[in-house]
């Protein structure tokens, strides 16, 4: 499991503040994976289930955020994101295709 | 380890696994086309709105609802009923709480949920199972594990509140959980007095529900809950408060638990209630 980047949205970007990302596996949307978010206390906030495209998205307030992800075959890693109002960071995992298949 | 007020509410996986010939498995999800993509074998599924809200007021299904509700799925008043769904039972909880409002004695949550299945590396199919419709009997609805508006008005300040939903939501930072768009009720903060209890704090990382002695220490010793208070937990639209009825209804044995289904997104629309505010950033003059 490899926490592989984290980008800020382009500059005209109009949306929510967003935490959003995509796990990949072997170059293709990786499905059934959860994605938790905790705040700075390490508080649980939210948790989603990546969707056939791989995908998650959060919509937190301006701050710093920790995005932990889990999958079957004791898969894990985190990334730590500092958000801005109105900033929607990307962040990309790819799952080590032999830690998803242990 | 002690055991649960209740320990029958719950069932294993490895449990479920074992007995999948012999109950009715129903998933409940939030995201609603999970279940499509790929379920547990033999389960059928409750769609939480359309299918345990009426479709045109803002109440839950009714008896008559519930009871052709069941009888589509195949479900017979007599029959072991297992619940399970994502985000750790949110939804699953909610509609354990619908079946104990019905009077189903036989119910029970999957303890961990769909995320404890999936991580262990279980079988899912997208196989719908067949189905014999059956005639269903309900209970007159259980007014004593629900709260509703006018009794909520009438508790600020006298019954315990535990509100559920996150610190940002409790704060008045956030109107919905930081994973769901950000619309919902007129005004946020919270109910006055309410003790902040995230539904997460419950749980373990692989949604299985905290010991024992690890609830005791949450609810009873950190916030003061006693057994006997006439305690009201709400979030935004009921769903994870049931997480937390069930926490103290069934798993800590507290016999005058009420969900307030209303929950912020009523409260936090109505006219002229009080509502406290901590993130006071969000006072405009």
């Amino acid at each position: 499991m490899t926490y592989t980047g984290c980008a800020t949205a382009p500059a005209d970007y109009v949306g929510p503040t967003a935490i959003r990302g995509v796990v990949t596996k072997d170059g293709q949307p990786f499905e059934g994976g959860y994605v938790r978010l905790r705040g700075s206390q390490d508080e649980f906030v939210a948790e989603i289930r990546t969707d056939p495209s791989g995908q998650f998205q959060f919509f937190p307030v301006a701050g710093t955020w920790t995005v932990i992800f889990i999958a079957p075959g004791d898969v894990r890693d985190e990334a730590t994101v500092s958000l801005q109002d109105g900033e929607a960071v990307d962040l990309t995992f790819e799952v080590a295709a032999r830690a998803a298949t242990a | 380890m002690g055991e649960y007020a209740n320990p029958n509410a719950l069932v294993s996986t490895q449990w479920v696994a074992d007995h999948l010939d012999s109950i009715k498995l129903v998933e409940v999800d939030e995201d609603t086309e999970a279940y499509e993509r790929g379920h547990i074998p033999t389960a059928s599924s409750f769609h939480w709105r359309n299918e345990l809200q009426d479709p045109v007021r803002r109440d839950f299904v009714t008896k008559e609802q519930f009871e052709a509700l069941a009888g589509r799925k195949g479900i017979g008043q007599d029959d072991t009923v297992v619940l399970y769904g994502g985000n750790n039972n949110w939804f699953a909880a909610y509609a354990y709480w619908y079946f104990k409002v019905y009077g189903h004695g036989n119910v029970h949550l999957m303890n961990g949920g769909r995320k404890k299945w999936e991580l262990e590396g279980r079988e899912l199919t997208a196989a719908k199972p067949a189905v014999s419709a059956t005639t269903y009997t309900a209970q007159p609805a259980d007014s004593s594990i629900r709260a509703l508006r006018d009794e909520v008005i009438a508790s600020v300040g006298v019954k315990p509140m535990v509100d559920v939903r996150s610190p940002d939501e409790f704060s008045g930072k956030l109107a919905a959980p930081a994973h769901l768009p950000q619309e919902q009720a007129q005004r946020k903060g919270h109910i006055p007095g309410a003790k902040n209890v995230p539904w997460s704090k419950a749980a373990n990382e692989d949604g299985t529900f905290k010991s024992l002695e690890e609830l005791k220490e949450l609810y009873q010793v950190e916030q003061g809950l006693l057994p006997q208070d006439e305690t009201i937990a709400y979030c935004r639209i009921g769903e994870r408060s049931s997480h937390t009825w069930f926490v103290l209804q069934e798993l800590l044995g507290f016999p005058k638990v009420k969900n307030y289904d209303g929950s912020w997104t009523e409260y936090g629309s109505l006219v002229g209630v009080p509502i406290e505010l901590d993130y006071k950033e969000e006072v405009t003059a």
